[in-house]
């Protein structure tokens, strides 16, 4: 057996990478609070919209990204969130916190129920089946008295939150969701999800189990989306399953984590920030907005297909191998000059 | 290698007793039977459709035998799931690799590490990547890597697993030279460090130098079990690689010999294929007339279907030239070709298999008024025509055969080629073929032939040629074409007597 306390040189900057990696969301979560109060309300509420959008992409992303399981049905969970929220709230008054988790595990657990048949499906298969489902759902609700379809769910008045606060829970919910997304690709879990990606037969083949890897990253995902639609309830004031199980949802965190890049850690935080400031622009143009988008979507495929965070490395690795040229082209430069001066 | 059980009555690994696996109504691998006792290298070898690879997923538990018992490291191979296999000492190292491309070597091997208790786990990592010399690469993506180092990786993710007995899928395939042998000494590193081996090899110079034991599979069955220089010289193995003579006197061959100076039809000139980083076809030169039979020899692997593919337009070539009629045609697309007059009777046939066979044959016509070629299609095969209404895919082997080159004669080719003409199909239907295949030539058609059953293919051909791992080692008439040379090709024998 080979020694394993040998010295590994790059065992220092990585953990010092580590740090910055879990730091670095943390301390931008920080500054967002503090510096939330003097904010005005529209921005305060511009801002939550933009947070629960990476959240959700940032969510849909470690399923479908990481785990190369295309699901379209992910709009269920924003709705189970929301009505969980609404309706605990209504009936129970529990604290707020409470709630907000309860409303997560109560999404997961319906992940969890709906992901066990669904992920028996697979690629082309499961993104129909999980869509399906998810208007399946959706049907259900508008028919359903106890969704009070038409006038919707209101959170009762001496619950309801203001926008400040809302706004500080979805950047807690943000934060969480990046230093999960971190944790999950930083565990064995996460190497087991990549590899199922990657070449499903030869994971199996190295004794990965497929559901046992699937269904807690699928869990984890419906329990951010579900707590995810509770903000957006609380956000708005209301939950009407018109709204709250739109497929809107699933299709804005597939757009968002393509141009974003799909299966990186911070592509879908780009993407949300890309496709937030793109929708303040276009929506200036009404009817064409969402012409506009399609159309940088369909470009982004064609000629980026990894997303920013696809072009971000690319240029890196330009930029690396450059210095890598020059401090060659340097050193050689200074030999030869060392050896004129022997010559000379 | 962590021991975690040392009692001797386990000494036996894998015993198999009348294993049998069937697909649909195929029996791919019919009771076989043999021992694997701790430190073994045993060796299998057999032609294409033998049963190795089916034997060896049987081993490694991604299917289960139909009948049979099959017993690995203590484990009723009846019983096991998918993946128990790997848990329970069980390594796989696949033919062609299939890294996770966007993991690091490391992770690739720390996915494969994660069946070994967690205490372990790094140094069965590290294990495993100094034992293959991938601990320099070791922050590489799986995706740069080149062929060799893609098989070391494969052979890592295997060892990292902690196993007791590593099946070995053809490892060598796509390596020559100072690759291959690199590849043998890690081989037999993997072995010394305590590791029983199954080792699934067509490069015979691998078993040669490895192997104690090796296991030949014909048509499924065990032919014969014994050292590699039992096997090597034994006349059955010889015969199941060359084909057997045929046993009518009347010969096979009506034309008259080809004249010496017949022109070019298809001119092949230079041409290299592979897929990937691997090279497949170096260097391939002939020429073939109207009229002609060219027999392509040469052990699987060879890159006989790789050429058939390249010249076809499946695969594009490197390098070189091919030119019909003088005319360039490698820079056009298989349908282009088609319609030059190339067509292919791919190996396996290729059929739509829920369409009939009036449809199949349909399709491959250049035009729908312009059906006379399926007169001629029919006058061949008169079969064809009774079974125009029946779907393809409900047809025997023999009758497949048939339509598939009914279909590439619709498009009425100029040159046609034959992939593996006779494989899978009883030796009856065998004659069938090749006197069709006479016949054709007849017509004018030059016939490309590639073929398993060398002494039917040679009593056809007007000329040669031998491939070896890619490589033109003979070219000429079949009469100059010796017992020696095809030793070379098939068995590596003179090979390693060089060596």
């Amino acid at each position: 057996m080979t020694d394993l306390t040998a010295p590994r040189a790059s065992r220092a900057p990585r953990a010092l990478a580590r740090l910055a990696r879990y730091g670095a969301p943390l301390l931008v979560a920080v500054a967002l609070l503090a510096s939330s109060e003097g904010l005005r309300l529209a921005t305060v509420n511009q801002l939550t919209s933009l947070l629960l959008l990476a959240v959700l992409a940032m969510s849909w992303n470690l399923v479908s990204g990481f785990g190369g399981q295309f699901s379209l049905g992910h709009s269920i969970f924003v709705g189970v969130g929301g009505y969980a929220t609404a309706v605990i709230l209504d009936l129970l008054g529990l604290p707020l916190v409470v709630v907000l988790v309860l409303s997560g595990v109560i999404a997961a657990l319906i992940g969890v129920v709906l992901a066990y048949p669904m992920l028996r499906l697979r690629g082309p298969y499961f993104a129909i089946g999980t869509l399906g489902l998810a208007l399946a759902v959706q049907g259900w609700m508008l028919n359903w008295d106890f969704t009070r379809a038409s006038q919707g769910y209101s959170i009762p008045l001496d619950q309801s939150v203001d926008l400040l606060t809302v706004m500080r829970i979805a950047v807690v919910l943000a934060l969480v969701a990046v230093i999960v997304s971190q944790l999950i690709v930083d565990l064995p879990l996460g190497l087991r999800l990549l590899a199922l990606r990657d070449n499903e037969d030869g994971a199996l083949a190295l004794g990965v189990r497929r559901l046992r890897t699937l269904l807690p990253t699928w869990a984890i995902s419906a329990f951010l989306v579900g707590v995810m639609g509770a903000v957006v309830a609380l956000q708005n004031g209301q939950v009407t399953p018109q709204s709250a199980f739109s497929i809107q949802y699933t299709l804005d965190a597939v757009i968002i984590c393509v141009i974003g890049g799909l299966g990186t850690l911070y592509g879908p935080l780009i993407g949300a920030v890309a496709v937030f400031v793109l929708r303040q622009f276009t929506a200036d143009f009404a009817g064409w907005a969402s012409l506009i988008e399609a159309i940088i979507v369909i470009l982004i495929v064609r000629f980026a297909p990894d997303g920013a965070m696809g072009v971000l490395s690319g240029l890196s690795r330009l930029v690396r191998r450059a210095l890598v040229r020059r401090r060659r082209l340097e050193a050689s430069s200074s030999t030869e000059s060392t050896r004129e001066g022997v010559a000379a | 290698m962590i021991m975690t059980d040392e009692n001797p009555a386990q000494d036996v690994l894998i015993r198999a007793a009348g294993v049998s696996r069937t697909f649909g109504g195929v029996t791919a691998l019919s009771d076989v039977s043999f021992e694997l006792r701790r430190g073994d290298v045993l060796g299998i070898m057999g032609p294409n459709g033998a049963g190795k690879s089916t034997l060896l997923s049987l081993l490694a538990g991604v299917r289960r035998p139909s009948t049979g018992e099959l017993t690995v490291c203590g484990q009723d191979m009846n019983r096991s799931a998918r993946g128990d296999a790997a848990r329970n000492g069980v390594g796989l190292a696949h033919q062609i690799p299939k890294p996770f491309r966007q993991l690091t070597v490391r992770q690739n091997v720390e996915v494969a590490a994660q069946v070994v208790p967690r205490r372990h786990r790094a140094a069965v990592v590290h294990e495993a990547l100094e034992l293959t010399g991938m601990l320099a690469a070791a922050d590489r993506p799986a995706g740069q890597l080149g062929l060799l180092e893609l098989k070391r990786l494969e052979l890592a993710r295997a060892l990292a697993l902690d196993p007791q007995v590593v099946l070995l899928d053809e490892v060598a395939a796509g390596l020559t030279g100072a690759d291959l042998d690199e590849l043998i000494t890690l081989v037999a590193a993997v072995h010394a460090s305590g590791r029983t081996l199954v080792i699934v090899e067509h490069v015979q110079e691998v078993l040669h130098r490895l192997a104690n034991r090796v296991l030949v599979l014909e048509w499924g069955k065990s032919l014969m079990e014994g050292t590699p220089q039992e096997v090597s010289t034994d006349p059955r193995v010889i015969e199941i690689y060359l084909g057997s003579a045929r046993e009518s006197d009347e010969p096979r061959r009506q034309r008259p010999p080809l004249p010496g100076d017949a022109p070019a039809l298809l001119q092949v000139d230079g041409v290299s294929a592979g897929y990937g980083p691997i090279t497949v076809v170096n260097d391939v030169s002939f020429t073939i007339a109207a009229g002609e039979v060219l027999a392509v020899l040469g052990a699987n692997g060879a890159g006989k279907s790789t050429l058939a593919r390249t010249l076809q337009g499946a695969s594009t070539a490197r390098t070189g030239a091919i030119l019909l009629d003088g005319e360039p045609v490698h820079h056009r697309s298989a349908h282009q070709r088609v319609r030059a007059g190339i067509a292919l009777v791919p190996e396996g046939r290729r059929l739509f298999g829920d369409m009939t066979v009036r449809e199949n044959l349909e399709l491959g016509l250049r035009s729908a008024r312009h059906r006379e070629p399926l007169d001629r299609v029919h006058e061949l095969f008169p079969r064809l025509r009774e079974l125009q209404n029946r779907a393809a895919g409900t047809l025997s082997g023999g009758e497949q055969q048939m339509v598939a080159i009914g279909r590439a004669l619709a498009s009425e080719p100029r040159v046609l080629i034959f992939d593996e003409l006779s494989l899978g199909l009883a030796p009856l239907i065998v004659d069938r073929m090749l006197d069709a295949v006479e016949r054709i030539a007849s017509w004018g058609t030059a016939v490309i032939l590639i073929e398993q059953n060398v002494h039917q293919a040679l009593e056809l051909a007007d000329s040669v040629l031998l491939l070896r791992r890619g490589d033109v080692i003979f070219r000429g008439h079949p009469r100059d074409f010796s017992e020696e040379e095809f030793a070379r090709a098939y068995l590596g024998i003179s090979d390693d007597a060089s060596s």
